[in-house]
């Protein structure tokens, strides 16, 4: 009877102990995957401890509600159901029928093998995965290998498909040197930064409709030294015209975006 | 174990030599005798109910007896009364066992009999004793009662309550033979009548040996779950049955798959054994409702539904 008992906590033990190889293997190829992405993107790396422990944590939990005795019964059919009954009747006593069946589940047990439940070519595998990440993630630290630009392009790309506002400003944790939206160039989105004779204009151009309107001026400004006629399409064509015609439109940023850079070298 | 299946192996041999086919009926019939429990034998007429039942007491050395069940049967009939008898001029009460006095009972069209003469089958099969005046006889053990039903001609009959019903062990339905057994039966029954040399295979002290060694043979815990799960279900799910089984039923499947195993010399109760006996355990405990009556289920339908729902 206490052979039996052995031999069930031997099945448990040992199936137990392969289970844990594998969720650790498993939680280190998540580490390091997630990890060389993260060296990659310029992020912090060690953010993916996050996931790997979670991995950890959570399959650990479903391994261990795992009936192991099942698990032997999945691998070698012929032990089904037998191995369970006996494992649930190990501490019988005085019934010749469990002492019988005992000793049948004893002798079948001998022809499993451990190995059985080792995948060879699943775990050498994950090994050489882990092996070659590890590499690439020296190789990646050592060169500086960065993917960050390749982040806002594709950003940027998406915000064109879906037609967003593509600011980029919120995007741009590493300054000017990446380009594109948000450059100094770039008067939209901005307020006050025209004047008109000595007063401030709060002009404000809206990229996304392309319509843009003078709010407040709080009296009648002083000319000084205008020499250039304003643009009646800037105050008396608004964006209806913009929205019907583009080219226009583009034609008129031209002139706004000209009247200001000659206002401001006159008032330079 | 594979003795005692080499014993069953001869038992069904021999008793197919009388009874052609229906080898799952002398299967599950046996399957009773090892869970000490009663069986309601429910087919059409000239299908050798009797003899099946008479030959399978013959090769067991068990004594058997038969009750035809009439409107007019009275529960003493079946029991035994007490009757005068003079002795050296003194007269006095002496009691006359009736057929229930024996270790297969074969109460033949049980539907027939009135309430009052099957309910006096009750205690004989519950308590194994009968009761007759102020006195209790105790029954010869191994004890059966193995009724049968006729499915037709249900006019002028008492079906069986469902309290009743719920003691038997099984309900067995005995079906036609296929046209190949029908053939043999014929050629058989047609010859010239030689006398079968009757050989025990089982006697009452094996066959009660046999008993205690059902209830020895281990289960695993969760096919234990499942039957209960089975059950439960009978009971809890009302979209086809408008009845489920009692917690007899629970009791009577996981014994009755303890025997199966045992009559197929395994030392351990599989799955198959459970989704085998569930048929006969549940058949006459479950009554469907009006829905599936509609829809022309019946109940082995509804059993067979409920086991692939309780995997």
């Amino acid at each position: 009877m206490k052979q039996f008992i052995n031999v069930v906590r031997e099945i448990r033990g040992t199936l137990t102990g392969i289970i844990i190889f594998f969720i650790l293997l498993n939680s280190l190829l998540i580490f390091l995957g997630v990890y060389l992405v993260l060296a990659l993107f310029d992020l912090y790396p060690l953010s993916a401890l996050i996931p790997s422990i979670f991995y950890l944590m959570f399959t650990f939990y479903r391994e261990s509600k795992v009936n192991k005795v099942k698990l032997v019964e999945r691998y070698y059919p012929q032990l089904r159901e037998k191995l369970r009954t006996a494992a649930d009747y190990a501490g019988a006593q005085n019934n010749p029928v469990v002492d019988e069946l005992h000793q049948e589940v004893m002798a079948e047990m001998n022809k499993v093998a451990v190995s059985s439940f080792f995948n060879q070519r699943e775990t050498l595998l994950k090994i050489s995965v882990i092996i070659l990440l590890c590499f690439a993630i020296v190789s990646v630290t050592t060169y500086g290998v960065s993917f960050a630009g390749l982040k806002f392009k594709f950003i940027d790309k998406i915000n064109q498909i879906t037609g967003e506002p593509g600011d980029g400003s919120e995007f741009n944790p590493l300054g000017d040197a990446m380009g594109g939206k948000g450059n100094v160039d770039d008067i939209y989105g901005k307020r006050s930064i025209a004047r008109l004779g000595k007063e401030d204009l709060e002009v404000e151009l809206k990229p996304s409709s392309y319509e843009f309107a003078i709010t407040a001026s709080t009296q009648q400004s002083e000319e000084e030294g205008f020499t250039e006629q304003f643009p009646q399409e800037v105050i008396s064509k608004e964006s209806e015209n913009y929205r019907d015609n583009t080219p226009k439109q583009r034609d008129d940023q031209d002139i706004v975006k000209r009247y200001f850079r000659n206002l401001a070298e006159v008032e330079g | 174990m594979k003795n005692y299946k080499e014993i069953f192996d001869a038992l069904f041999k021999n008793v197919n030599r009388v009874i052609v086919g229906q080898q799952e009926v002398i299967e599950q019939l046996m399957i009773a005798m090892l869970c000490d429990a009663n069986c309601l034998l429910e087919g059409y007429p000239g299908l050798a109910k009797t003899l099946l039942v008479k030959t399978v007491g013959d090769f067991m050395e068990l004594k058997f007896s038969r009750i035809q069940s009439t409107p007019d049967l009275m529960p003493s009939d079946i029991t035994g009364t007490y009757i005068i008898e003079e002795n050296n001029g003194k007269r006095e009460f002496k009691f006359q066992p009736g057929p229930i006095f024996a270790n297969i009972v074969l109460a033949d069209e049980i539907n027939r009999a009135t309430p009052k003469t099957q309910s006096a089958l009750l205690e004989a099969m519950q308590e194994k004793q009968v009761t007759s005046g102020n006195s209790t006889f105790k029954l010869d053990l191994p004890f059966f009662v193995l009724a049968t039903q006729n499915p037709i001609e249900q006019e002028g009959t008492y079906p069986l309550p469902e309290a009743q019903a719920d003691r038997f062990l099984f309900k067995i339905k005995v079906g036609y033979p296929s046209a190949e057994e029908e053939l043999e039966i014929v050629n058989n029954y047609t010859a010239e009548i030689v006398e079968q040399k009757k050989q025990v295979i089982l006697n009452k002290k094996s066959l009660l040996a046999l008993q205690a060694i059902v209830r020895q043979i281990p289960i695993a815990n969760d096919l234990k779950q499942r039957v209960v799960s089975i059950i439960m279900t009978t009971r809890k799910e009302k979209s086809i049955i408008e009845y489920g089984a009692s917690p007899r039923a629970s009791i009577g499947l996981v014994l009755a798959a303890k025997a199966r195993a045992l009559i197929n010399g395994r030392n351990h109760v599989t799955s198959e054994d459970i989704n085998a006996m569930a048929y006969p355990v549940l058949r006459h405990r479950i009554i469907l409702n009006f829905e599936a009556e509609r829809k022309g289920m019946t109940t082995d339908d509804a059993i067979k539904e409920k086991l692939a729902k309780v995997r």
